[in-house]
C-alpha cells in the first residue's frame, strides 16, 4: 500500500491506497490520517480485506497509541467493515460517525472503541491544535454522511463525493480533469440518488477555502480542479437508476 | 490510554507492526550502500595506500543489497503474517458463533449443523498450523537478518585495522567504517523490537 504526505505543517494529513496487493475483486480505497502528535485521527479506515496492509502502513507514521480517532463518514464496507478488527488493535479509540448509523456500523464489532454519534447538523474534532470539522453531506451518496474539512491545511475529505472507480495502479492526482470526468460520471449518476441533497452540498462547500479535496476511492483535486468538480457536479443529473427504469416502463 | 497499556496486543497487530518497523531497515540499508560507495571513491583516490581497504568496500556494498532484499521479503512474510492471524481470528470468530448457535438450538442438534460445526472446527486448525508455519518462517528471516549484522561488525572491525594503513585516507575511510558499524547496531537493535513484539505471543 503506497502513502504520500498531503500536507506538513505542525501536523501531517497522510494518504494511504493504491494497494497493488489487494485481492482483485475489491473495490480500491483511499485512507486518510491527519497526525497531530499523540491524538491522530483515522479516516475511512477501509474494508477487512484490506487492514493488514493498512495497519502496517499506518506503523510507519504512528505509534498505535496515538491513534485516538477513527472517523467513519458513512455505514459502507469498503469504509469501515473493518472496525471488529481495530476494535481489537486500538481499544482505546474513539469512532466519530453519523448517530444514525450506530445500530447498524456496530454489527461490525465495536465493543472497546467508544461509538460518539456525530449529530445532523455535523459538529466539530480538536486533535492537539489541529481544528477538523464534520460537514453535512446526508444523501450523498448515505442517509447519514459527512466530510471533513480542515481549514488550515485546507482539505476537504470528501468521501464518495468526487470518487471514481480506476485500476489501484492510477495517479494520485486529476492531471486531466476532462478526461477524469469519463472516470467519474456514471459512479456520481448512480451512487449519487439526489439532485436536492447534490446541490445544498454545492452550496455549503462553495463557501469553504478548499486547496485539495481528497475523495475515498480515485483521484485527488488540486487547485482549480476543485471549482471544476463543483461546476462539473452542479450539472450533472444524478439518481438515474429510477429514470432508467421509468424509460424501460414507457418503451 | 490505559485502556491501550493494559491490553493484550493481538498477534495480527504485532506482524503488522514488523511489516512497518521493517521500513526503517530499508533506509539504513540503503545508507550502508551510500557508505559502501562512499568508500570505494575514497580507496579509489587512496590507490596503493588502500589496497586492503578496497575489498572490504565490494563487501559492505554487496551486505547493503542483501540487507535491502532480505527486507523485502521479510516485509511481505510480515505482511502474510498479519493477513492469515486476521483469517484465523475470523475463523475462530466463526466457530464460536457456531458453538453458540448449537447452545441456542439445545437438544436434537441437526446434522447439518454439526457438520458445519466439524469444518468450522478443521479451518480453524488449518488456519492455526498455517500461522504457525509462517510465523516460524517470519522468527527465522528476522534471525538472518541479525546473522548478517553480526558479520557486518566483524567487517567494520576489520575495515577501520585496514583504514589505519591509509596514511592521510585514514581518518575518511574510519568515518566510513563508524557509518557501517552504527547502521549495523540501528538494525540489529530494530530486529530487536521485532523479535520482542512476535516473543510476546
Amino acid at each position: 500500500m503506497k502513502d504520500t504526505i498531503l500536507f506538513d505543517d505542525g501536523y501531517k494529513w497522510i494518504f494511504f491506497g493504491r494497494d497493488q496487493d489487494k485481492p482483485e475483486k475489491i473495490i480500491d480505497t483511499n485512507q486518510y490520517l491527519v497526525k497531530d502528535g499523540n491524538r491522530c485521527l483515522l479516516l475511512d479506515p477501509g474494508g477487512i480485506e484490506t487492514f493488514s496492509a493498512m495497519l502496517a502502513s499506518v506503523t510507519r507514521h504512528v505509534r498505535l497509541e496515538d491513534i485516538t480517532e477513527i472517523f467513519a463518514s458513512h455505514q459502507d464496507p469498503d469504509i469501515i467493515s473493518s472496525l471488529g478488527l481495530w476494535d481489537k488493535a486500538l481499544p482505546h479509540t474513539r469512532l466519530h460517525a453519523p448517530w444514525l448509523w450506530e445500530g447498524f456500523i456496530r454489527h461490525f464489532g465495536c465493543n472497546n472503541i467508544q461509538y460518539v454519534g456525530i449529530p445532523d447538523e455535523g459538529s466539530e474534532l480538536v486533535l492537539n491544535k489541529t481544528k477538523l470539522v464534520f460537514i453535512p453531506a446526508h444523501y450523498l451518496h448515505a442517509s447519514g454522511n459527512y466530510h471533513v474539512y480542515d481549514a488550515k491545511a485546507k482539505i476537504l475529505m470528501s468521501g464518495d463525493v468526487g470518487a471514481a472507480l480506476e485500476p489501484p495502479e492510477s495517479g494520485m492526482f486529476v492531471e486531466d480533469f476532462k478526461a477524469h470526468t469519463e472516470n467519474m460520471t456514471l459512479f456520481h449518476q448512480r451512487w449519487m440518488p439526489s439532485n436536492e441533497a447534490k446541490n445544498d452540498w454545492i452550496a455549503r462547500v462553495r463557501k469553504l477555502d478548499i486547496d485539495m479535496m481528497a475523495p475515498q476511492h480515485g483521484r485527488i483535486f488540486k487547485g482549480d480542479d476543485v471549482k471544476r468538480f463543483l461546476d462539473w457536479f452542479e450539472a450533472l443529473d444524478v439518481g438515474i437508476a429510477i429514470k432508467k427504469l421509468d424509460e424501460a416502463k414507457a418503451a | 490510554m490505559e485502556k491501550y497499556n493494559t491490553y493484550k496486543r493481538p498477534f495480527f497487530v504485532s506482524a503488522a507492526t514488523v511489516a512497518g518497523n521493517l521500513v526503517s531497515v530499508m533506509h539504513i540499508a540503503k545508507e550502508i550502500s551510500l557508505a559502501a560507495k562512499n568508500a570505494k571513491a575514497i580507496a579509489e583516490r587512496a590507490g596503493e595506500k588502500a589496497n586492503g581497504f578496497r575489498p572490504i568496500t565490494d563487501y559492505i556494498d554487496e551486505m547493503g543489497y542483501e540487507t535491502m532484499s532480505l527486507v523485502n521479503a521479510i516485509n511481505k512474510e510480515a505482511l502474510e503474517v498479519s493477513r492469515i492471524a486476521v483469517n484465523e481470528l475470523r475463523a475462530k470468530e466463526v466457530y464460536q458463533k457456531l458453538l453458540s448457535a448449537k447452545d441456542y438450538i439445545g437438544e436434537d442438534v441437526p446434522v447439518s449443523v454439526e457438520k458445519l460445526i466439524q469444518e468450522a472446527s478443521e479451518r480453524l486448525s488449518e488456519h492455526t498450523i498455517e500461522l504457525e508455519k509462517d510465523k516460524a518462517r517470519l522468527i527465522h528471516l528476522l534471525e538472518e537478518i541479525k546473522n548478517q549484522m553480526r558479520a557486518s561488525a566483524v567487517i567494520s572491525t576489520c575495515s577501520r585495522v585496514e583504514a589505519t594503513q591509509a596514511e592521510e585516507y585514514e581518518t575518511s575511510l574510519q568515518v566510513v567504517s563508524e557509518n557501517v558499524d552504527a547502521a549495523s547496531k540501528k538494525i540489529t537493535m530494530i530486529v530487536n523490537d521485532c523479535d520482542d513484539l512476535l516473543a510476546h505471543h
